[in-house]
């Protein structure tokens, strides 16, 4: 069943008729667009006030969009950069398997299937069809990240062999029938995850948010009109689109490939051991870009394997990010992009591979693969290798203070690649996610742990005319008996590159440190392994690539800790 | 009132607010009972010699005896760290953690920019120095200080020339051992140097927060008290009785208490404008409002809901930079919570790659200014919008202190804008307004809808400069009934000074789960506070009695990251006062979430302790000069505005402030030019002038 996804944009329209990008009324047309953006960060806040988990409460762990009748983005919050290509994948996936014309005023469709728009299967998406006088106008659209969805480990993140490990799989649904949840899929669902109480309380406050879409928009078209108002939507499509064109209209026409390993799923590094390949080809011709990955590794056993979704929000995050970040997200800037992603690689899963990792991990690769390749054409607005991680350490087990068992989860950050025209920032969470970290003082006063380092790896960045940024250095002691953990990490084999001749990074280093001193290395990706009381974990993440020639380099202590030789 | 040359007869207060362009000062004399307010040029390099131009201004004019008290919104604070001219600081820390300050929580502040900065760390690597030495979560030493370490790092501050040194050991929150042993033998070997503990900062748990406040308390601290201590000397030489400053709480601290705690200065002008707003919403009988501060080149809105200044416990300074989010320096204490954008009088009208038109958040700034103000700039602003469209008078701005150039407002319009669409200059000019607009209308959106907040429930109080002309739209397109103009909206801040009260707030973490706190505990916890706030208080020249408390502790489930502040009464010295708490969190839980758990533990982390001194506090009668009465109000004249939907000229009627009397109605359309700002006041509207001058506007 090998085939070739061949657009990324579901909703793809070649228009290549020129004339003004907009006809409205320019000043009606910026204040529709721009409280089309407000909608969306207004539906956040109210999922995030009416959220149960504190997980989206704090670490805001959501996005949000509106879509037109066809199901087109036409605006989308900025959050979370992997949710930026699902969100269109998702509502075409949703509106293939319900038909529109089935829809009711306040339904909403729920689904996280992975292999049909979605991220990851925590990531839940509800849609919600948006009626004036009886006409379908828009959708509202929320992607929420569930704490659990059930599978083989508590928080439903973890190595694994296949989906059916990491929790609940839910095609698209009508899970409200105008406004009323459905009785009995909701309950078929909450059976199926830990805690189920609170994500019926997440569920409401999805649900919550979409009607806040709905309040709004009314407001506008009573004020604007419909017409109006669906004109500016279009409109809005081609506004962004017209950034993005111009932008890559910039970058010179050709073809521009790279190619880098993984370092491996969990399980091996490779067929060859040497990791995994990820190789992607662009070709930018005018106004458009093609992105061809393939040759990259078949899809793998361990929990890489990128649905298309991924791959997608990584090819739109790298573009916007090496052209203009501050175009208006949307199905039209996502336009003039095509991706072949073959089906059955590491960047398109099919079922039954797993994939909760790929989010963190594959992602992050994905976009350095994609800058290597753009610094061939636009070296000035590309940035050396980063971590290529969200470097994801869970540990779990009994505190012996209490008795009870305990689960505790966090991100390391790494080292931002080198710019062209300064360093790369240290310690930093990179490129396709962005929550915080965990405070050294809080994990020791919930945990049977001591954090005994939490520091920047000196001289770790790739040195250059500017240099990488520094990986980070984090220390954890085991104060109890029977102390497991797992590491989702990256380039442990393979360093973060530097551009123009600025050099490599410092590889990521994970070991267990003995209370005598002896160190045992681990390979960066570790599913469950005991940690002796007295013994360390020690995760060192990778440095970022340098830019340009060291001989170069104005002053180097200047620039505080970045590359000075330990 | 200025120009007006009563002396004073009895005690007088006065409060000084420095600006970034202007300074303002209000006096008010308890003898006369009137208020008296002038404004002179903000002199950047030493803010102090315009305070004391001010200052000498009003004892020309008014106050030849002594002045009672001086109170003073300082930006001292602030300049130190946006110009980074503060001391050169080391940074003591636990070995191993000397990059938790540069690190930060990691996050970044833009997504998608691959060249975006972040605020860099005050205290370079060089500069921040491991000591070993270890105390755990419960606050028990793991590893002693290590003596001979931190002499080499005492040697390596004497070379380097340290002024300020800034300490931060894990868990000192719990037990501040090692941070005073530090301390002492940092003092004993520079005795000059000004040492800041975090335990003393700000005693709660998260390395970073923690550090990063004491950090930029050390590297601000040399500069804010060097300013302090000069003007405490040449006020007392002048005769005035006390001199205290306004913190980012809303209340005030002697300048002895601010020297020490710089770091509490940040916000002090902002939240001076904040207290004002609820005092002038307690004098009007108005509960909830939201007020909106529009100057230059910022907007500012905030919140009174209650009568009282909506307060947060996390500030970010200087997080923003060209416009741009750059994370900025995090400061944990009680702060105004103030929403913050770039949009005022100075926004740039421009237009993008795809030939949108956008207004801000670029400003064209006091240099070179709106085009209209002829001194150089030739973008076109909001304010040269305005001014064509005829809602400003050329000659009348600001109290004619500003004389404004229509034909540049309009060159810059016609060249920048209306060219480039072919459209008319009122019509580029009602474009550029409306979108300034949207903006401004989405900055309330910000502080009240997004945060829960109908603005249905809310008044709309407009002040600064440029506010009062469009708050009567936004009040409109936002649904809120009443919109308020106070007199005086141009030193409005300033009055804050004058009605504030002492606050000091301290904090320390000490997690207990609730089913486990035993009967002494609370009360220790409490005893302490109460120690470091009898230190406070000391320094405040008050004794206890006339000091009110306020206790309460923060929250949370056992597991969760964050906490919920629940107001307490005793102590927790006995079982069923934790009990009652226990119920009052899932209470405050619930209304906060809807929902809480039952049956789930739950654990106290921080006690709070808050003690104010409020002073006989002059209210809005005594302050705000009442008005002569008058039924009726006919217009000084017309002036002719651009009436955007409509595409044709109106003749407005013009009121002047001054000409306005108490119960005297203006039905709109209706201009209203005053000393320091000028009001619009919509066609289906009304305004009612109250006898203390504020301006109502509500709809016919």
């Amino acid at each position: 069943m090998k085939g070739v996804v061949l657009s990324s944009n579901p909703n793809k329209r070649r228009e290549e008729k020129e004339g003004p990008v907009v006809s409205s009324d320019p000043v009606t047309f910026e204040i529709l667009r721009s409280s089309f953006y407000s909608i969306c960060e207004e539906m956040k806040s109210v999922i995030m006030r009416a959220a149960f988990s504190p997980l989206i409460s704090l670490s805001s762990d959501l996005s949000c969009a509106l879509a037109d009748a066809t199901g087109k983005v036409i605006a989308q919050g900025n959050d979370i950069a992997v949710h930026l290509g699902a969100m269109p994948n998702s509502i075409k996936g949703a509106l293939e398997a319900v038909s529109p014309s089935r829809l009711k005023p306040k339904d909403a469709i729920l689904t996280n299937d992975v292999y049909n728009g979605g991220s990851h299967l925590p990531d839940m998406t509800l849609i919600t069809p948006l009626f004036f006088e009886g006409e379908l106008i828009a959708y509202a659209v929320n992607r929420t990240h569930w704490p659990d969805v059930g599978g083989s480990a508590p928080g439903s993140s973890s190595v694994t062999q296949e989906i059916y490990q990491e929790g609940i799989r839910i095609p698209p649904v009508v899970m409200f029938k105008q406004g009323e949840l459905d009785p009995q899929l909701s309950s078929l669902v909450l059976a199926n995850v830990r805690v189920p109480e609170e994500r019926l309380g997440d569920l409401h406050a999805q649900f919550a948010g979409n009607m806040r879409a709905l309040e709004r928009l009314e407001e506008l078209i009573h004020r604007y009109g419909l017409e109006d108002v669906k004109k500016v939507m279009g409109e809005t499509l081609g506004y962004s689109r017209a950034l993005i064109e111009k932008e890559i209209q910039k970058i010179p026409d050709g073809r521009y490939a790279f190619e880098e390993y993984m370092d491996g799923d969990g399980y091996s590094a490779g067929p060859d051991g040497r990791g995994l390949r990820l190789c992607a080809s662009i070709e930018v011709k005018g106004k458009s870009v093609q992105v061809d990955f393939t040759g990259s590794a078949a899809a793998t056993k361990g929990p890489v394997n990128a649905p298309f979704a991924v791959t997608a929000s990584s090819v739109y995050y790298t573009l916007l990010a090496v052209t203009n970040p501050s175009i208006p997200p949307n199905s039209g800037c996502y336009d003039p992009i095509d991706i072949i992603a073959p089906r059955g690689t590491i960047v398109c899963a099919e079922h039954p591979y797993p994939v909760v990792s790929a989010n963190t991990e594959t992602s992050n690769r994905i976009v350095d693969v994609l800058l290597g390749a753009f610094a061939q054409a636009i070296p000035e607005k590309v940035i050396g290798a980063s971590y290529g991680s969200a470097c994801i350490v869970t540990m779990g087990g009994v505190n012996p203070r209490t008795g009870t068992d305990f689960v505790h989860y966090e991100t390391v950050g790494g080292g931002m690649g080198a710019r062209p025209d300064r360093d790369g920032i240290n310690g930093h969470r990179v490129h396709m996610g962005n929550t915080m970290n965990v405070p050294v003082e809080a994990v020791e006063a919930a945990f049977p742990v001591r954090v005994c380092a939490y520091e920047l790896i000196q001289g770790s960045g790739g040195r250059g005319r500017h240099a990488g940024g520094c990986g980070v250095r984090r220390v954890y002691e085991a104060l109890g008996p029977g102390i497991r953990f797992s590491v989702l990490c990256e380039r442990a084999l393979h360093p973060a590159w530097g551009l123009q001749g600025g050099e490599s990074g410092r590889r990521a280093f994970i070991y267990i440190q003995d209370s005598r001193g002896d160190r045992t290395p681990l390979p960066s990706k570790v599913a469950s392994v005991e940690l002796a009381r007295g013994s360390r974990l020690c995760i060192e993440t990778a440095g970022g690539g340098g830019y340009g020639p060291v001989r170069e380099r104005a002053e180097v202590e200047a620039h505080g800790v970045y590359p000075v030789v330990a | 009132m200025k120009g007006d040359s009563t002396p004073f007869q009895g005690a007088v207060h006065v409060g000084i607010d420095v600006g970034g362009t202007f300074t303002d000062l209000v006096a008010y004399d308890e003898g006369t009972r009137t208020t008296v307010f002038l404004k002179v040029h903000t002199t950047p390099t030493d803010p102090s010699e315009g305070v004391f131009e001010a200052f000498q201004q009003l004892k020309a004019s008014h106050a030849r005896g002594a002045v009672k008290r001086l109170v003073h919104a300082t930006t001292i604070a602030t300049n130190t760290l946006l110009q980074k001219r503060g001391a050169k600081t080391c940074l003591l820390t636990t070995r191993g953690f000397e990059d938790v300050l540069e690190i930060r929580r990691h996050n970044r502040p833009q997504m998608y920019n691959l060249f975006q900065e972040i605020s860099p760390p005050l205290v370079p690597r060089r500069l921040r120095l491991g000591i070993a030495e270890r105390i755990d979560a419960r606050g028990d030493v793991l590893s002693p200080l290590d003596k001979s370490g931190l002499l080499e790092a005492i040697e390596r501050m004497e070379e380097e020339g340290i002024e300020s040194v800034a300490i931060s050991f894990l868990h000192s929150y719990r037990n501040p051992l090692h941070e005073e042993e530090a301390r002492e033998e940092i003092l004993a070997h520079i005795p000059q140097a000004f040492v800041s503990c975090s335990h003393d900062v700000w005693p709660e748990f998260r390395e970073y927060e923690r550090t990063s406040t004491t950090v930029l308390n050390a590297y601000i601290r040399p500069s804010v008290d060097t300013y302090l201590e000069r003007m405490g000397k040449r006020l007392s030489q002048e005769g005035v009785g006390s001199f205290s400053v306004m913190k980012s709480n809303g209340g005030l601290s002697s300048y002895d208490n601010a020297r020490r705690f710089p770091v509490h200065l940040l916000e002090s002008g902002p939240a001076a404008g904040m207290v004002s707003a609820a005092w002038l919403g307690k004098g009007l009988g108005i509960k909830n409002m939201i007020a909106l501060d529009v100057g230059g080149t910022t907007a500012k809105a905030g919140i009174v809901t209650r009568g009282a200044p909506k307060v947060t416990t996390e500030f970010h300074a200087d997080s923003v930079s060209h416009g741009t989010p750059v994370g900025g320096y995090p400061i944990r204490s009680p702060v105004i919570d103030l929403v913050e954008i770039g949009a005022g009088g100075g926004s740039v009208g421009w237009i993008d790659e795809a030939g949108i038109l956008k207004v801000g958040p670029r400003s064209a700034g006091a240099v070179p200014g709106p085009a209209c103000y002829g001194t150089g700039g030739n973008e076109p602003t909001f304010t040269d919008a305005n001014l064509v469209l005829g809602y400003l008078d050329p000659e009348n701005f600001h109290g004619g202190r500003t004389k404004l150039y229509r034909e540049l407002a309009e060159k810059a319009i016609y060249d920048k804008v209306a060219r480039f669409f072919g459209w008319s200059l009122e019509k580029a000019a009602s474009a550029m307004v409306r979108i300034g607009r949207a903006n401004l209308m989405e900055m309330v959106r910000l502080v009240s809808i997004q945060k829960g907040l109908d603005p249905r429930d809310f008044s709309l109080l407009a002040y600064g400069g440029a506010g009062p002309l469009h708050a009567s739209t936004i009040a409109k397109d936002l649904n809120i009934r009443r919109t308020i103009v106070p007199p005086l909206a141009g030193v409005f801040s300033a009055l804050g000074l004058l009605v504030a009260g002492v606050k000091h707030d301290l904090v320390r973490t000490r997690p207990y789960l609730t089913d486990e706190i035993s009967p002494s505990e609370g009360p220790k916890a409490f005893a302490d506070l109460k120690g470091q706030m009898t230190d406070l208080l000391k320094r405040e020249g008050s004794s206890w009695s006339r000091v009110s408390m306020f206790r309460s502790v923060d929250m949370r489930y056992l597991g969760q990251v964050f906490e919920l502040t629940v107001p307490i009464d005793g102590e927790l010295g006995d079982p069923e006062e934790v009990r009652l708490l226990e119920r009052k969190f899932e209470e405050k839980y619930k209304a906060a979430f809807h929902y809480s758990l039952p049956g789930s533990r739950v654990e106290i982390v921080n006690f709070r302790l808050t003690a104010t001194i409020g002073d006989a506090v002059p209210g809005p009668d005594n302050l705000l000069k009442r008005i002569s009465a008058s039924t009726e109000e006919r217009g000084e004249g017309v002036r002719r505005v651009f009436h955007g939907s409509r595409n044709e000229y109106i003749e407005v009627p013009v009121f002047r402030n001054g000409g306005v009397r108490a119960g005297g109605q203006i039905p709109g359309p209706a201009l209203i030019d005053t000393a320091d700002t000028t009001i619009f006041i919509l066609e289906d509207q009304k305004g009612l002038v109250d006898e203390r001058g504020c301006l109502v506007i509500e709809s016919k």
